[in-house]
């Protein structure tokens, strides 16, 4: 190497590392400005990817009033997220599972006492594309043609027991293939959707089950297809004329929204409107903070509940927080204070992330009990 | 001296330790559920989790393993005629200012980020390959069986192989390239002053690079065994086992990037995703091993220093 190479690259790093550095030394001085009181606080959480939008939304609003306090959020998935839990490398743990029965009472043998409650309502939607359908119009599925879709035995779009529920579009409605697109990794999704597919129809139930990740009938025939991720589903379906898929309400821009076949057999889209109804029939359904929420089927509960406009599969998320005897006093407090920001001024539409749907002030009582014991009152 | 060479010898021996403790906890992590299915976690195609019981979960990468290979083994081929191809062309055609355009392009390919060659390929690659070379192809070779079948949404093995193989051209080309130039100029002299075209004077000189093309070989298919995400956004995640490249596959890289972060949910997944690096590690291990040593086998024989 020449000395002048040599000299490039020596340039090079240094210009780098002054890149880094400045960010850094901003970085720095950014968060040192207006200091209130004490010393930083730093809350470390991981878990679902599904409310980080809405985690990271609501960290943003709240750390921009209280500068010394610090909330990391990382999306790793809620399985690790709990194994994070409760192996004491985060503060709280974002799920949209509550802890099976087992890590349950693992946790509370670790750490006492273990809350568990929802911060934040979705749904589940089926959306679809099939061009010739007008953006307009929401195609009607009821639940039992639905599981004979996923069963693989309505293999065409145009079959009779689809027709029979559209007929203002029967002539719309092609003759192709049904092409379905789940997600192919581990998801709370998946095992939301499945828990109504399961409740639905007894079949379903005994041939293929729920669970995070299941065998979906169709991938045996070639027209079950896996994508990674809300965003990896949507975008396949975009790609994909003729196909269906289950997505967080979020993720269904530019695509058509299936109107579900309710308990009360009303077709219902999932809005803000139906969603809210559901919440509001299913909030007498859930259990105290400090109770293993497994026990109580949560999910079996929630899915597909009475109401005339009420939307079939809606889902919660939940933080898992430990009792305030395992944190810093000042942690404790800090993330108590968090808690009870995100469950009161953290429900207004002007801090809720599009797709995602505020708790009713019932359910959101139900996490201020724990901000309440965090602060050790 | 001896100062220096033991700064020099530091950091290398830091790298060898940390490889080696990635493999032991490798090899610790994935015991578990070795003891368990033994030889069948790589024979067997079955993969199922279950929270309620954990009896009931089976983790076989057979399905994973095969379309890694397929994807691998796919990319390579394409990537090789191309790479070598435009290393001929940068050599021996382009004129000056082409030249340093293409070298410009190649690097610029080789820096960007995976992830953007993924998006790419999911969202205009797949459909345009579905519409332009799956269904016509399918369409005249239906029935061979081999190709009855197709990806709807243009995710399949074929389409990753082809992002990897264009994630993978910069490289090979760069390997090609600097064996190319590096050949002695009496070798070029002496070939030419014995009346040869072109065409064969650039044969002969490829048979000269043969260790380089093995070497472009090993690195490319390496690549394309790790590669994740571009090969999770494009190979569709099916577990489905077939001849045809147009089917949508998985890969042991898109098989634990899907599945670790709810693999603590379940008793033997995390296991069983440890056991499929471990698998990956081996084959890729093996094949640069085999694919370095015959490339200074042959670099030998031409008088090349590797």
């Amino acid at each position: 190497m020449t000395r002048n190479v040599i000299y490039a690259i020596i340039g090079l790093c240094i210009i780098v590392v002054l890149i880094a550095g400045g960010i850094f030394a901003f970085h720095i001085i950014g968060s040192k400005t207006g200091i209130e009181y004490g010393t930083n606080i730093l809350i470390k959480g991981d878990g679902a990817t599904f409310p980080e939008p809405q985690i990271q939304a609501w960290i943003n609003a709240y750390t921009s009033m209280k500068k010394n306090v610090k909330i990391e959020y990382a999306g790793v998935g809620s399985g690790q997220g709990q194994s994070d839990f409760i192996n004491g490398i985060v503060d709280f743990a974002g799920s949209d599972p509550p802890l099976k029965s087992d890590k349950w009472s693992e946790a509370v043998k670790k750490y006492g006492k273990v809350y568990q409650f929802p911060i934040i309502a979705g749904a589940v939607a089926i959306a679809y594309n099939i061009p010739e359908i007008p953006d307009t119009y929401h195609l009607k599925l009821s639940s039992s043609v639905l599981v004979n879709v996923l069963l693989g035995k309505i293999v065409y779009w145009d079959d009779d027991r689809i027709k029979e529920l559209n007929p203002d579009i029967t002539d719309k409605l092609p003759h192709k293939e049904i092409i379905f697109v789940h997600r192919s990794d581990s998801s709370g999704t998946t095992q939301i959707f499945t828990t109504y597919l399961s409740l639905v129809s007894t079949e379903w139930k005994s041939t293929v089950g729920s669970g995070k990740l299941v065998e979906w009938p169709l991938d045996a025939t070639g027209r079950g297809l896996g994508a990674k991720g809300n965003p990896g589903v949507a975008s396949t379906l975009k790609s994909t004329p003729y196909s269906m898929g289950y997505v967080e309400l979020a993720f269904t821009k530019g695509l058509g929204v299936v109107a579900l076949e309710n308990r009360e057999g009303n077709f219902v889209i999932p809005t803000e409107e139906s969603i809210k109804e559901s919440l509001k029939q299913v909030s007498y359904v859930l259990p105290s903070p400090d109770k293993n929420w497994d026990e109580y089927n949560i999910l079996e509960k929630i899915l597909n509940p009475p109401g005339e406009n009420s939307y079939p599969v809606i889902a919660f998320s939940h933080f898992i927080v430990k009792g305030a005897n395992n944190y810093d006093e000042n942690v404790a407090k800090a993330l108590a204070d968090f808690i009870e920001w995100v469950l009161t001024e953290g429900q207004k539409g002007e801090y809720i992330v599009e797709g995602y749907v505020a708790l009713p002030p019932e359910i959101a009582q139900i996490g201020l009990k724990v901000a309440e014991e965090l602060r050790g009152g | 001296m001896d100062r220096f060479k033991f700064l020099t010898s530091f950091f290398p021996s830091i790298l060898i330790l940390i490889f080696s403790s990635m493999f032991i906890v490798l090899i610790y992590n994935s015991l578990p559920i070795l003891e368990r299915e033994g030889i069948r976690f790589i024979t067997d195609s079955t993969w199922r989790a279950s929270e309620s019981n954990p009896e009931e979960e089976w983790y076989g990468i057979a399905t994973a393993l095969w379309g890694t290979l397929y994807t691998a083994i796919l990319a390579t081929a394409i990537t090789l005629p191309l790479s070598l191809s435009t290393a001929i062309f940068i050599c021996e055609f382009a004129p000056r200012k082409v030249r340093e355009f293409l070298a410009i392009t190649l690097d610029m390919m080789a820096t960007l980020p995976t992830v953007v060659y993924g998006v790419w390929g999911m969202t205009i690659l797949a459909p345009t390959v579905r519409d332009h070379v799956i269904i016509p192809i399918v369409e005249a070779l239906g029935w061979t069986l081999i190709f009855s079948e197709y990806s709807p949404s243009g995710q399949c093995i074929f389409t990753a192989a082809l992002v990897l193989a264009i994630m993978n051209i910069p490289y090979a080309t760069a390997i090609l390239r600097e064996a190319y130039t590096m050949i002695p100029q009496v070798y070029r002299e002496g070939i030419i002053s014995l009346g040869a075209t072109r065409t064969e004077a650039i044969r002969i000189l490829l048979g000269m690079i043969k260790h380089a093309i093995i070497a472009a070989v090993a690195l490319s298919f390496g690549k394309a065994v790790g590669e994740t995400t571009a090969v999770t956004l494009t190979v569709g995640n099916s577990f489905k086992m077939s001849l045809s490249p147009f089917v949508a596959g998985y890969t042991v890289t898109s098989l634990l990037v899907n599945q670790f972060g709810n693999a603590y949910t379940y008793k033997y997944a995390s296991y069983a995703l440890y056991g499929a690096a471990l698998v990956m590690l081996l084959i890729n291990t093996i094949c640069i091993l085999a694919g370095l040593t015959l490339a200074s086998r042959w670099a030998k024989t031409y008088g090349f220093r590797t």
